[in-house]
């Protein structure tokens, strides 16, 4: 039931560039994340040739930004619009650090209950590996694998679930951080990204100089117990954040 | 319209609007610059080439090489030579006219940004020849225009 709520419309900045360049229908990232991905990383590469024939590198990525822009123009559906406009999608390619942040939205419909993210995606272009991030809670959903995002529809179906599956994740684990456990003698709480998801993650400690239970903070099970080496970290970490807040 | 003309525009919007209108005022200047780029095969090209005309929003010149409608180049005025000479830098200029011609490739060119690239006031140096919309009134075809100021 997921699809994508992101309109055919996008604005691609190449930064440096003095005008945008502007798709009516071509902007959804199932279109044109890989595409743009593919032409930045090509005119990426241009810039250590040409730095390699003698090139400055200032110049080399000018030339290489005025390739790609000029590639994206031969597709009659991409004109130049000024900068300042906001548009569905956004994509900003950074020929000079090498990245590619895509900002779209999506959402999702399960149970009845509709979804609405906003998201950003953002990664170097000659490492295949993205992060998909919420830019409104700043917190990062997961990271991908390039291979990933070639899949068909990947952004408004895998990506929008992703999505909802975090976001539910997210409120599941606030609802546990709004109760105190009252047999908890401490308690410390941390969200761990665990094969691309984030999971929410409780060491408790029962009594003063006891073990630490980890508890998967979803289902509320004990999943194990700290190791006796790793609570003296584990330790010091308190006390420091006891010692600030005794100060404050 | 008071109130339009007050609006400041931002440079990449200076540029469309003189790409829409096309009224400028041009001038057979024959300015050397140098043509930069990246062609169809991925090579960077470097041309040292001399304008037909010049605007300050737009240029025409000869290109031995082939480009293509939509292309971006980049263009500097050569810098005169001797010591303290200042070289200029390039600005990034979109191809809106390939006509083919014994010799090369008619090439209308105009300006991306609002920087200034002859770094003179064109109607000191030469007479206009006369933008597009002043030959429209006359009731010149479009088409017969642009092979004029090539």
């Amino acid at each position: 039931m997921e699809k994508s709520a992101g309109g055919g419309a996008a604005g691609v900045e190449i930064a440096g560039f003095p005008q945008i360049l502007f798709t009516r229908t071509f902007g959804d990232p199932d279109m044109l994340f890989i595409p743009l991905l593919d032409a930045a990383r090509e005119s990426f590469n241009t810039i250590e040739r040409l730095c390699g024939h003698g090139e400055k590198r200032e110049n080399a990525i000018l030339l290489s930004g005025m390739q790609l822009a000029s590639s994206l123009l031969r597709d009659s559906s991409f004109s130049l619009v000024a900068r300042g406009l906001s548009h569905d999608n956004s994509y900003t390619v950074d020929l000079e650090h090498g990245t590619l942040l895509a900002q779209t939205r999506l959402f999702a419909v399960v149970s009845r209950r509709t979804s609405f993210f906003k998201v950003e995606i953002v990664g170097k272009l000659n490492e295949g590996l993205f992060v998909v991030r919420n830019p409104i809670q700043n917190m990062v959903i997961m990271q991908v694998e390039e291979e990933r995002l070639r899949q068909p529809n990947f952004f408004s179906t895998t990506l929008a679930q992703e999505c909802l599956r975090s976001q539910m994740e997210h409120e599941r684990f606030g609802r546990i951080e709004e109760g105190i456990n009252p047999q908890a003698n401490q308690e410390v709480r941390l969200i761990v990204s665990v094969a691309g998801n984030m999971m929410p993650v409780i060491l408790r400690q029962k009594e003063a100089g006891g073990a630490w239970d980890i508890v998967d903070g979803r289902r509320q099970e004990w999943v194990g117990t700290l190791a006796p080496e790793q609570e003296g970290s584990l330790g010091a970490v308190i006390e420091a954040v006891k010692e600030l807040f005794e100060k404050k | 319209m008071a109130e339009r003309s007050k609006v400041k525009h931002t440079e990449s919007e200076m540029a469309l609007v003189h790409q829409s209108e096309r009224r400028e005022e041009r001038f057979a200047l024959p300015f050397e610059i140098e043509v930069s780029g990246i062609n169809g095969e991925g090579e960077v090209f470097h041309m040292s080439l001399k304008t037909r005309n010049a605007s300050e929003w737009g240029c025409g010149f000869l290109s031995p090489i082939e480009m293509k409608k939509d292309d971006i180049v980049a263009i500097r005025v050569a810098s005169p030579d001797g010591p303290g000479a200042v070289q200029r830098l390039p600005v990034r200029f979109q191809v809106v006219h390939v006509e083919r011609e014994t010799g090369g490739w008619a090439i209308g060119a105009w300006k991306m940004e609002s920087d200034d690239v002859w770094g003179i006031e064109l109607e000191m140096m030469a007479q206009p020849q006369g933008g597009e919309a002043m030959l429209r009134r006359r009731g010149v075809a479009d088409e017969e225009n642009e092979k004029g100021d090539e």
